[in-house]
């Protein structure tokens, strides 16, 4: 059965002072499989952000439906950490869980490999390390839908990659149900099942797109950037890109 | 805490200060001392060169007049009974200024709704606010206490008022995609972002507070250190006037240091 499905037949911001009421999304289908990762990617702007903030219930649906598993766990890797910085690492983590579960804590920290500073308070974190808190958080509820925005944005390119791969052994092993926004085309083919592409005004899905890699494949750039440069050829990512995707 | 992973060789935890910088620099308490020694010595020349010693007595003269007072008992009595007004006018300003700044930095209806009453009352000079408690509640215990209330709850209210509407978006957010509990939310999320402001007001409250009992403890009760003061005004006693003056703000630092700067460190402690 699948993890999500979502219908939005219309979905509009009001007028908002200067601004015109607009409709900014239009027949988005989306559903996604039981361990399954489907990743949206689209040019700025489009609704990415605004797709991830209605399916974790942030942002209403407009005319729209959502069908998930009832009491589904749901966990959201912002694109910001969005940590509670006067709280340590593990407090951060506790938040989410309560406090019965100090074993899945302390798993999840070993995990993305920041068990050493449980007791650090998060303001003291880089940013890198950040990202990895936000996504031990993440896993930590043992989600049955993990969301995640742009997790890696902003990071220089050695860092992102290696917690990129980190993410890809988490997906495998935990085998979840992922829904993930990137600008970056490599990390959505690396990572992902299928590519969604998000475009036109108002948007809609205009491109489904399998990856169709072997997992060893999603370890190799060079492989992934081959299959991108495929997916490119028929011109499923036609839209434009910001400078540092 | 934070502690338990603290050693030498962690890159993320800054070296001790040494002990030079910790007594003399800006948070030591060296310089300080010499400034309040200077202050005195500043006083003893004045009063020296004044030589009217009941204009303006000299430090030691005060100092044992403040000795007798305390010796007498007197002094205690009366530190104490303005104490207890200080207290019981600051737990209830800081109670209805807190609730009604939370509301209004929450709530844009209360905000627009209690904003003209805010200018008000923040524009209402104190002494009329005591004037009219004595005129309207009669010369009692309870008037008194509103009165001094009545002049701290619009700042309190204010300084609330602006933690709410700085409670960061995003982390809500957060804790509602999480669906985390509201009572975490409230412990865990909300209270440690209004900190800062609470203490802020909780601070100047109390400064403000002690100023006010006094000018109550003047114009309508017969006993606290206002009371004192205006009985030595018309015996013109200045000896008894600083003595008294001199012990209050001894206390009022006292919870200063013993009470809300160890609290504010401890709730600064996460910052870098």
């Amino acid at each position: 059965m699948a993890a999500l499905n979502l219908a939005i037949a219309c979905k509009g911001f009001p007028a908002l002072g200067v601004m015109p009421s607009r409709t900014i999304m239009a027949d988005v289908a989306l559903a996604v499989g039981s361990g399954e990762t489907v990743a949206v990617v689209g040019p700025s702007g489009v609704g990415k952000t605004t797709l991830l903030n209605m399916v974790a219930g942030l942002e209403s649906l407009g005319e729209g439906r959502i069908e998930t598993a009832p009491n589904l766990r749901l966990a959201y890797v912002f694109q910001e950490p969005r940590l509670l910085l006067w709280r340590t690492v593990g407090d951060n983590l506790r938040l989410v869980t309560g406090d019965a579960a100090a074993g899945r804590i302390d798993r999840a920290l070993r995990e993305v490999g920041l068990d050493s500073v449980r007791d650090l308070y998060a303001s003291r974190l880089s940013l890198g390390m950040a990202r990895r808190a936000s996504l031990a958080r993440a896993l930590v509820v043992e989600p049955d839908l993990l969301l995640l925005d742009e997790p890696f944005a902003s990071l220089d390119e050695r860092t992102a990659r290696r917690l990129r791969l980190l993410l890809l052994d988490l997906l495998e092993r935990r085998s979840l149900s992922t829904l993930f926004v990137t600008h970056h085309l490599d990390e959505a083919v690396m990572l992902a099942d299928r590519v969604l592409v998000l475009n036109g005004a108002p948007a809609t899905i205009v491109h489904a797109v399998e990856t169709d890699l072997a997992p060893e494949a999603r370890r190799d750039s060079a492989k992934v950037a081959a299959r991108r440069q495929a997916i490119a050829r028929t011109g499923a990512f036609d839209f434009p890109l910001p400078e540092d995707a | 805490m934070a502690s338990a992973t603290r050693t030498a060789a962690d890159p993320l935890t800054p070296s001790p200060a040494r002990p030079q910088v910790a007594r003399f620099g800006a948070g030591g308490w060296v310089l300080p001392l010499v400034s309040l020694a200077l202050l005195v010595l500043v006083w003893a020349l004045a009063a020296w060169i004044a030589a009217a010693p009941r204009l303006l007595p000299p430090p030691a003269d005060v100092a044992l007049r403040l000795a007798r007072e305390a010796v007498d008992g007197e002094l205690f009595y009366h530190l104490g009974v303005t104490l207890l007004r200080v207290v019981a006018s600051f737990a209830i300003a800081m109670t209805l200024g807190a609730g009604a700044g939370l509301l209004m930095g929450r709530v844009p209806l209360a905000d627009a709704l209690g904003t003209p009453w805010l200018l008000f009352f923040l524009n209402l000079p104190a002494l009329v606010v005591i004037v009219l408690c004595y005129l309207w509640i009669g010369l009692t215990e309870t008037a008194a206490i509103a009165a001094v209330a009545l002049n701290k709850i619009p700042n309190v209210a204010v300084t609330l008022r602006e933690g709410a509407k700085a409670l960061d978006p995003d982390l809500m957010a957060m804790a509602k995609a999480f669906r985390v509990p509201h009572r975490r939310v409230l412990a865990h999320i909300v209270l440690p972002q209004l900190w800062p402001y609470a203490i802020g007001a909780a601070r100047s409250g109390l400064a403000l507070i002690w100023k006010i009992v006094l000018v109550v403890e003047l114009l309508g009760r017969s006993n606290g250190v206002g009371f004192q003061i205006a009985l030595f005004f018309q015996l013109f006693d200045v000896e008894g006037i600083l003595a008294y003056a001199l012990a209050f703000i001894v206390i009022v630092q006292a919870i200063e240091w013993a009470l809300l700067q160890p609290l504010e460190r401890r709730m600064n402690r996460w910052r870098r």
